[in-house]
């Protein structure tokens, strides 16, 4: 069963489109980065996944289910990047009234974690520091047990330590309990210790949709001769081409180096800033589907 | 909603709004208590001196017995029974508008919405399960504070020097169960208001809006219109047979001329009465009868109640087809 399916789904507000066109599959079981500049739709798109907002066109599903049917609302959690809390709650109360509202509600596991944190129940909420209560969300996002977690910028708000923490916890629940996770994040270097499957959303559109595997594995980074770029063309998919006097980097699809340019592997990072820089090239599904320019 | 999914909501609820859960009742019964007390006093001032009397619904401080009487209420004896009526009516609204518009408005405004939503409870569950415990502890609690209130009225009009009628519109709006049918419709006004808008101040005023608009309509075609339904008609002569006016409402009189038509106006002759009796016309008077209070009132009420579902189901609607964008 796929985490994700979408087709033809788009949203938009007022005359803006935030989300268009969005054809992805998320098979289950994945650890997705959804990657993207800044009013690219991720959290638009995370919503819609969430029930939190109706598409005006196409459909999604998460898990089979449409989002905010019964189905998908006892499955999937979600934790938006505006975390909201009631923040005049104390801890225990915020906890007390997420148990009250789930079916299936790890109490342990909460306890456990904030126990780890170092976070008194006592503490009000809104007096809680901004990655602690991203902490404290997170937490309840996954006492529920879901069997998919959408989070929208979870990282933002904490520290590097934290961030090691929080990347660390999410893994320990992939690997005991089949966890699917989407999430979002500007911190591409981080996502790519974790992610195995990577979405890449540019002005509304999915212009990256591949394994993390995949996409490293068919991808080099190529250093050559600046004017040899043009005739690089012919040989190679280039995804975008970058002068510097007389040299030039290009990050080309392919498994091996042309004759004249030294190759060497992407990091995630190279990968995604590479297609953000060209929007119009798009790799959609498993590797071997052609770069669209 | 399932009993158990009512009882997850209510508990939730109680968490998240527990200020609003006791604070409502309170609102409500601390009025209650001080109308209570101050009724005890008075009526017990009204016992002592054997003016017991003064309370039955022709008694007025005209009275000579009755006008001796004067004694300290916490409320200003220069105030008219109207002004008393209208203080007394304004916490419903004001219940709706602080504690009723920001409930729903404010969690929009503040984006804590969407810890709920995504908690599986979907908007739906989430809005009927927070408002419907609210709305219940709301009306029963303004029920009890319109029970007292209404006790306590009686005193407050015949101490103003107003003769206590029951169809005066005061009377009618401060029973317990018009005040809880005004709390009910300011409740879901309120709901509306902040589902619509999702703003806590401009929601709120466009729940002051509406609520006038509802008052206004209340009053002045509503009420006029349920008391002039299914009127008793009685035959009477100028000077007798005539329903007591302290007990009934007067519809419409007429005159009637023995063909069964109704008379115009009344002639240009010296002695009226001499007149009608000589042309064999006949009064009468359509009125609504004391018992028929009651209905009328379950009616207006009623009424009130039903444009409160429908807001709560224009809500409940408007949610499932603009959630959160």
């Amino acid at each position: 069963m796929n985490a994700i399916e979408t087709r033809g789904l788009g949203k938009r507000y007022r005359r803006t489109w935030a989300v268009r066109d969005c054809d992805l599959t998320v098979p289950a079981g994945q650890v997705t980065a959804l990657a993207g500049p800044n009013g690219a739709g991720k959290t638009t798109l995370l919503r819609i996944l969430a029930g939190l907002a109706t598409p005006t066109t196409g459909t999604a599903t998460v898990l089979g289910a449409a989002p905010g049917s019964p189905q998908a609302r006892a499955t999937v959690s979600a934790m938006d990047q505006t975390v909201p809390l009631y923040r005049h709650l104390r801890v225990a109360g915020q906890l007390a009234a997420a148990r009250a509202l789930n079916d299936q509600w790890d109490a342990d596991l909460a306890v456990e974690r904030l126990s780890a944190l170092g976070m008194a129940t006592s503490a009000r909420v809104g007096k809680l520091s901004g990655g602690q209560q991203a902490q404290l969300a997170l937490t309840m996002a996954l006492a529920r047990r879901p069997r998919l977690l959408l989070l929208d910028e979870p990282l933002a708000s904490l520290d590097p330590l934290a961030r090691q923490d929080v990347l660390g916890w999410l893994m320990t629940c992939v690997a005991e309990d089949g966890l699917s996770v989407v999430f979002s994040s500007h911190v591409i270097a981080e996502l790519e210790r974790v992610a195995s499957y990577l979405v890449v959303l540019s002005a509304g559109r999915i212009q990256v949709a591949a394994t993390v595997d995949g996409l490293l594995d068919t991808h080099l980074a190529l250093t050559g001769p600046a004017d040899g770029v043009d005739d690089l063309y012919d040989q190679v998919e280039i995804v975008t081409a970058q002068r510097a006097g007389r040299q030039a980097l290009v990050l080309a699809r392919t498994g091996a180096a042309p004759p004249g340019w030294a190759g060497r592997p992407v990091t995630m990072e190279e990968l995604v800033l590479g297609y953000l820089r060209e929007p119009a090239a798009r790799v959609a599904g498993e590797p071997g589907v052609e770069i669209v320019r | 909603m399932t009993a158990m999914a009512v009882r997850r909501m209510t508990r939730a609820t109680w968490y998240k709004h527990r200020f609003s859960v006791v604070g409502i009742p309170a609102v409500f019964l601390l009025p209650a208590l001080a109308l209570f007390a101050d009724g005890v006093v008075q009526r017990h001032y009204l016992s002592v001196h054997h003016l017991n009397g003064c309370l039955v619904a022709n008694a007025t401080t005209g009275g000579s017995s009755c006008g001796s009487a004067a004694w300290v209420s916490f409320i200003s004896p220069s105030s008219t029974p109207n002004v008393i009526a209208v203080a007394v009516l304004a916490l419903p609204v004001l219940v709706g508008l602080f504690a009723g518009v920001p409930w729903v408005a404010r969690e929009f405004e503040s984006g804590a919405f969407r810890f709920t939503w995504t908690q599986g409870t979907s908007p739906q569950r989430w809005l009927l399960g927070t408002f419907g415990p609210l709305v219940l502890l709301a009306a029963v609690s303004a029920a009890m504070y319109g029970a007292a209130a209404y006790w306590w009225y009686q005193i407050a009009q015949w101490q103003t020097g107003t003769s206590i009628w029951s169809w005066r519109w005061s009377s009618f709006e401060l029973t317990p169960l018009s005040i809880a049918g005004w709390t009910v419709l300011t409740m879901a006004l309120a709901l509306l208001c902040g589902v619509l808008i999702r703003r806590v101040l401009p929601a709120m005023i466009a729940f002051i809006v509406t609520l006038g608009a509802c008052v206004y309509l209340s009053q002045t075609l509503l009420r006029p219109w349920l008391f002039s339904i299914g009127p008793a008609v009685k035959q009477v002569s100028t000077s007798a047979g005539w329903p007591s006016s302290t007990t009934t409402y007067t519809v419409q009189t007429w005159l009637q001329a023995p063909s069964g038509q109704r008379l115009s106006g009344l002639p240009a002759v010296n002695n009226v009465s001499a007149w009608l009796a000589q042309h064999h016309y006949t009064y009468w008077v359509a009125y609504q009868p004391h018992n028929h209070l009651i209905w009328l009132e379950l009616a207006r009420n009623g009424i009130l109640v039903t444009v409160a579902a429908f807001a709560v189901l224009a809500s409940v609607w408007w949610l499932r087809i603009r959630p959160a964008d």
